[in-house]
């Protein structure tokens, strides 16, 4: 005679336990982890270029998550920053467990803010938590306004979505505003920001909007 | 995505309760996933017949049940299932919305043996 069990077991709860770990790290040391998520060449690594080059660096690090290389690593050396290197292998996206190993290498006790730059990637990251306070997502302009709509886990998940490139606006026929619609259909509570990390337009609000989540040092 | 290791997750769990239950077979294990997660039950069946052979959960049944997104709307309290990822009461047209259901995947039961 057969016996049904009740389980009622998350079947990823191994890669939460390790993102809870993680969060209550974060929280101990007054860190602000931020997930950026993107397509490949959306410009996130450029955008942290930016970003260091208009923040004090020595309270930020840096976790970058790829597949293969260390290239994007070696772009943010010259702030002399702790960046730590994940490359994954064949894994699409980054872990709790990833996350946990790397924070390892790292003083958390003087870092109030923490870049985990995913692995280029518009599906799977969404799907994995790792502790972060903050998903957010940056989107180039030449990507077309619908991708909030094929991609919608994605956005759900983000608090953020960057919208780059807004320099090459003049060479392509895109609508800001179907985008922005699209994405506020999928996440109605979704923030945005235009920018364009080549002419610096719109920075300024995306380093304001870190600020207003760190938490000062001392 | 990802169904091959969601597939041993849910092997390890199936045989971690079969064992602590003294089973020596396991006929069916109901899954439970919010529709948010994105999960093909199809490719699901297919990694989990693979991953459990030899083992004492080799045949069993895996029955994935795919729940909607339900919503309460913060603004007039209405519940409602989502459709088509547009978060917007149909009540109010409130967009601060409580989701109640749609992401969870769970092992939810087995049937042992």
């Amino acid at each position: 005679m057969p016996i049904k069990v009740q389980v009622l077991n998350d079947i990823l709860e191994f890669n939460e336990s390790y993102a809870a770990e993680n969060r209550r790290i974060f929280d101990e040391n007054r860190t602000f982890a931020v997930n950026m998520m993107s397509s490949p060449g959306a410009g996130k690594t450029t955008l942290l270029e930016r970003t260091l080059e208009r923040m004090d660096p020595s309270s930020i690090a840096v976790i970058e998550g790829d597949m293969r290389t260390t290239r994007d690593a070696e772009r943010l050396e010259r702030f002399g920053i702790p960046i730590v290197q994940i490359n994954t292998g064949n894994a699409c996206h980054l872990d709790g467990q990833m996350i946990r190993n790397a924070i390892r290498e790292i003083d958390l006790s003087k870092i109030r803010l923490l870049f985990i730059e995913n692995v280029g990637n518009l599906v799977c990251p969404a799907e994995f938590r790792m502790g972060e306070h903050a998903k957010m997502t940056v989107l180039s302009v030449t990507e077309g306004e619908d991708k909030p709509l094929k991609y919608p886990l994605m956005f759900r998940e983000s608090s953020l979505c960057i919208f780059n490139k807004i320099d090459l606006l003049p060479h392509l026929d895109y609508s800001l505003e179907d985008a922005v619609r699209n994405a506020r259909q999928i996440n109605p509570q979704l923030e945005h920001i235009a920018l364009s990390c080549k002419t610096g337009e719109g920075l300024d609000r995306w380093i304001a909007w870190l600020k207003a989540r760190i938490q000062p040092t001392g | 995505m990802h169904e091959m290791g969601l597939a041993q997750n849910i092997l390890d769990i199936v045989l971690r309760t079969a064992s602590a239950n003294g089973a020596h077979r396991v006929l069916r294990v109901k899954i439970r996933a919010g529709q948010l997660r994105a999960i093909v039950p199809d490719q699901l069946r297919f990694c989990f017949d693979f991953v459990a052979k030899d083992s004492l959960a080799e045949g069993a049944e895996l029955a994935v049940q795919i729940v909607p997104i339900r919503t309460r709307c913060r603004g007039c309290a209405a519940e409602f299932e989502v459709e088509a990822f547009r978060f917007v009461c149909p009540g109010c047209g409130g967009d601060e919305l409580d989701i109640l259901q749609g992401k969870e995947l769970l092992v939810e039961n087995i049937e042992i043996l």
